[in-house]
């Protein structure tokens, strides 16, 4: 241990040489984990502060260059829908403000603005109007701008959906289902004034001046085809033409890219004592996860061990009852287990890419304000 | 905008339009963390002037710059407090607050130790803007990587074969 001393310049440098300087253990399961006891979870606030232990001589700070060295992801799952990955030296400020963005301020399409031409089924028009909204398209919202009050919906803003199903008269009622929705990648079809005056040419409630199919490789329809909108008996029909555009989910929810997107931190399954024999063979049945098993010790003593931790969902059975006093559950303050599940809109490792640059234009806008 | 004093600049709460919790919470962290000219002190200046036989319990931090260290040794002490100038974070008090659920606004709150607020924040937005530069990059590095070691799985199981 080095010692203390009142000679200034000669002890620092000797100090200097020998151990690191450490926190002792239990301030270091402070600052690096939440302690999840069997009523309530504990320590989850966290040494936030940088200079939490400076008379301690430990730098409890993130630079970001100490930042930039240690992060790390891992990627476990990436499908064409959703994906999880491992976010592992990053803060809980920052994750939580990336699954905040996801869900509220990544743009998408949704159907705003619906032309009822003719609804004769049991839908109102608004409830089947809220319906349509909530469909999720398969329109990448990066090709598309805003449309904001008074700008004239063109191909550049509006994407045009027309619907016309009826039921024929004899027939049995029909579903009808979003597959048919269809794209007019020309623009709306139907004319704003009745068509005794205008004449010629006739004005439509878009001014489209290209194809759509022009700015876009892949049609742009519904993402799922099985969407029940409505219900259509004999002698009923619908016939509609919908606008979609660009918003984001804070304004409200049809316009949020993901189905949801959530983390959750690591979990450290600890044994503070050994779970041997017929304890070992009860704890493992009560985990609904399977996170134990057992190992088998060499003279006929059986022990539990936590094989599987990362499944563990904190249901807390093996912190109640006799093996309360010997395991601990904890999670791992920096180490985040992210999962995102798209819509289809944009797929998911697109969404996070977008998230984070959504952050990065938020601090831009702020400095430049502040400049 | 930013609500301060004329005189004194290093304290002012800065209250942004359209935002909420999202930035204001991770501004928060990053300003915790700020300190001060880092680059200019190096791992072994800071190790150096320590001691380990210091008596944990009865530490008292206020804040990085009002500690009580009660031993009767000041000069060792007060030796280290100031060899550790890597841990005199320019940021004295930060925090954020929504004034009201209704408005679209949120106040972040800065006061520093000298340096004018404005800046500090503004040093801290930008370091907040290149962890994001850093996350992105990893994050497309690791899909990349994820990507190519992908196609080599769904070779290995072949129910015909077995």
């Amino acid at each position: 241990m080095p010692k203390k001393g009142s000679k200034k310049t000669k002890e620092v440098e000797e100090v200097a040489e020998q151990q690191e300087n450490k926190l002792p253990d239990y301030l270091e399961l402070q600052r690096t984990r939440v302690v999840c006891k069997a009523d309530a979870p504990v320590h989850t606030q966290g040494f936030q502060y940088s200079g939490a232990f400076a008379a301690m001589g430990v730098d409890n700070s993130v630079s970001v260059e100490k930042f930039c060295k240690n992060f790390k992801i891992e990627i476990n799952r990436l499908t064409e829908d959703d994906m999880e990955f491992d976010m592992i030296g990053i803060d809980a400020s920052i994750a939580n403000a990336f699954r905040r963005i996801l869900i509220a301020e990544v743009p998408t399409m949704a159907i705003e603005k619906v032309f009822m031409v003719d609804n004769t089924s049991v839908i109102a028009d608004e409830v089947l109007s809220h319906r349509l909204g909530l469909i999720p398209l398969n329109a990448d919202p990066r090709l598309f701008d805003y449309i904001s009050e008074n700008d004239v919906p063109n191909e550049r803003n509006t994407i045009v959906y027309k619907l016309h199903v009826s039921c024929g008269k004899g027939s049995q009622r029909i579903t009808v289902k979003s597959g048919e929705l269809e794209w007019l990648p020309e623009g709306s079809q139907l004319s704003t004034t009745s068509p005794a005056q205008a004449g010629d040419t006739q004005k439509t409630f878009t001014s489209f001046s290209q194809s759509q199919k022009e700015i876009s490789d892949k049609p742009l329809g519904v993402k799922f085809n099985d969407i029940t909108i409505a219900r259509l008996g004999p002698g009923q029909a619908i016939e509609l033409e919908a606008h979609a555009v660009k918003g984001v989910g804070k304004v409200h929810a049809k316009w949020s890219p993901v189905a949801t997107a959530w983390y959750r931190m690591l979990p450290e399954v600890v044994f503070l004592k050994d779970v041997e024999d017929d304890d070992a063979d009860e704890l493992k049945k009560k985990c609904p996860v399977n996170v134990f098993d057992i190992e088998e010790l060499g003279n006929g003593v059986k022990r539990a061990v936590a094989a599987r931790p990362r499944a563990c969902t904190l249901c807390r059975e093996c912190v109640m009852g006799p093996t309360g006093e010997k395991i601990e559950l904890r999670r791992v303050r920096d180490h985040f287990i992210f999962t995102i599940e798209s819509t289809g809109a944009m797929p998911p490792e697109v969404l996070f890419t977008e998230a984070v640059k959504i952050l990065e234009e938020k601090c831009e806008r702020v400095i430049s304000e502040l400049s | 905008m930013e609500h301060g004093s004329v005189t004194d600049s290093s304290a002012s709460t800065f209250s942004i339009v359209e935002e909420d919790h999202t930035l204001a919470n991770s501004v928060r962290f990053v300003l915790n963390q700020d300190s001060f000219d880092e680059c200019k002190y190096n791992e072994n200046e800071i190790r150096g002037g320590v001691s380990s036989s210091f008596d944990f319990d009865r530490l008292d931090i206020f804040n990085s710059s009002c500690v009580q260290i009660p031993v009767a040794d000041h000069d060792f002490y007060s030796y280290d407090l100031l060899k550790h100038k890597h841990d005199s974070p320019r940021v004295a008090f930060c925090g954020y607050s929504i004034p009201h659920p209704a408005d679209n606004k949120v106040n972040i709150r800065v006061q520093t130790t000298g340096d004018p607020a404005k800046d500090v924040l503004k040093d801290s937005l930008q370091d907040l803007m290149v962890m994001c530069q850093h996350i992105r990059g990893t994050f497309d590095n690791a899909v990349a990587d994820y990507r190519s070691n992908k196609p080599a799985e769904p070779m290995d199981v072949d129910p015909k074969q077995k």
